[in-house]
């Protein structure tokens, strides 16, 4: 015979797991009018392609990103040579390119002037290919945007020299052409439909 | 023999008065026992039985998933996306099963989490289309009845709220032929000197898991 306190804590524990065991089967159990799902799904792999341009004197490679400064100190500067990388993974259409002139430019007749060679490369003064003139900026335009309006492929370049003309002054010629370039949204492939 | 004889028994000598009583024990305890059999007999002859045999089977829900004839269907990688861009992935939705469902859904959640599946309004979009018919996947064309069972919608909503593609009866062995269109909205960033601005939507990838999901039809109660 149990001893008669035991008994009614014997009790009580079977009446609290019972009242558990009712709250758990409420809280984890269907509730009404729960119904059976079917599911069906499938995996897709997406990637969004980047756009954008380097000015670089780099001939090979991938460049580093950032403005291109072109230095130009004598009386009658030589042409120098750089390009526009398509640092992207789409293809570009046109490339905005912003001139900035700064040192005697600012007090003298000066003209800078990029010409791209399309389809070719600058060779000194010489394109096989086809001059396309970007743009031409002097004192007063210094800082304004042209736009190149040819096509280049991802990881492609285009040849560009860029000359420097003083008709004013007779004076030493220190001249610093900052070129940016620029691409927008406008400026990458049109956008395109597939069906696959 | 202790039971019907007395086992000190000598000539001449009487059996004690137990002798009596075990025989009228012995009577009682047979005359009970043929009473227990006559009245077991008696129920026995009362019992009667009727039984029956009912065929019953569950139904069975099912969705299954494929690529339309002449696509590829998710199994697919999209790459390069530009801004603006649409593409389109034809598949069939089966309702395979013996059982009609209802309330069919899209849900899409995509790993990583980058601006292609987090920005509802610079990330991907989903819309599908249902044509009543094979889709001919090369021209995106239907040639038969298309409908519009979603529109453009985020995925980065898609991710928390699926989207309902059709909020009645599924029919058992119901096919939807669907088109489904990914695009990627149209963007004004502009790439400096070869580096994109910040926030940009360029040069991401995630991986999409579409889930279509539905329910069963309400339960019903027959009398036949």
């Amino acid at each position: 015979v149990e001893p008669k306190g035991k008994g009614v804590v014997t009790a009580v524990l079977r009446t609290v797991t019972g009242v558990a065991l009712v709250i758990g089967a409420l809280l984890l159990g269907p509730p009404a009018g729960a119904a059976v799902k079917a599911v069906a799904s499938a995996s897709m792999k997406v990637a969004s392609g980047s756009f954008g341009a380097i000015p670089t004197t780099t001939t090979s490679g991938t460049p580093s990103a950032g403005v291109l400064t072109l230095v130009f100190t004598d009386p009658t500067p030589a042409a120098q040579v750089f390009s526009f990388y398509n640092s992207g993974t789409l293809p570009l259409v046109a490339t905005t390119a912003a001139v900035a002139l700064s040192g005697s430019a600012e007090t003298s007749t000066i003209t800078v002037t990029l010409t791209a060679c399309v389809g070719a490369t600058w060779s000194g003064t010489t394109c096989s290919g086809t001059k396309t003139t970007i743009g031409s900026w002097t004192q007063s335009t210094s800082g304004t945007t042209d736009v190149f309006t040819d096509g280049y492929a991802a990881a492609a370049r285009v040849s560009i020299e860029a000359t420097v003309a003083n008709s004013g002054s007779t004076g030493t010629l220190d001249t610093a052409v900052t070129l940016t370039v620029t691409s927008s949204p406008r400026q990458y492939r049109a956008a395109i439909k597939t069906n696959s | 023999v202790r039971i019907f004889g007395y086992a000190g028994a000598h000539a001449g000598q009487t059996a004690p008065e137990s002798k009596p009583k075990t025989r009228i024990w012995l009577a009682t305890a047979f005359s009970g026992a043929i009473l227990a059999v006559t009245a077991a007999g008696v129920f026995a002859g009362l019992n009667a039985t009727a039984t029956g045999t009912e065929a019953a089977s569950s139904g069975t829900l099912s969705l299954t998933l494929g690529a339309e004839t002449g696509s590829a269907g998710f199994g697919q990688t999209i790459s390069n996306m530009a801004p603006g861009d649409v593409s389109n992935v034809y598949v069939d939705l089966t309702n395979g099963g013996t059982i009609a469902g209802t309330g069919l859904t899209l849900g899409v959640t995509g790993t990583g989490s980058t601006l292609l599946t987090t920005s509802a309004p610079k990330g991907l979009a989903v819309a599908i289309n249902g044509c009543s018919v094979a889709w001919t996947v090369s021209t995106g064309v239907c040639s038969g009845t298309t409908t519009a069972l979603l529109a453009s919608d985020p995925v980065a909503t898609l991710t928390t709220t699926p989207g309902s593609l059709v909020s009645g009866a599924v029919a058992v062995g119901a096919v939807y032929h669907l088109q489904v269109s990914l695009s990627l909205p149209t963007e004004t960033e502009t790439t400096t000197n070869g580096t994109p601005p910040v926030g940009t939507i360029q040069g991401l990838s995630t991986s999409l898991t579409y889930t279509f999901t539905e329910s069963q039809r309400t339960a019903t109660t027959t009398n036949s």
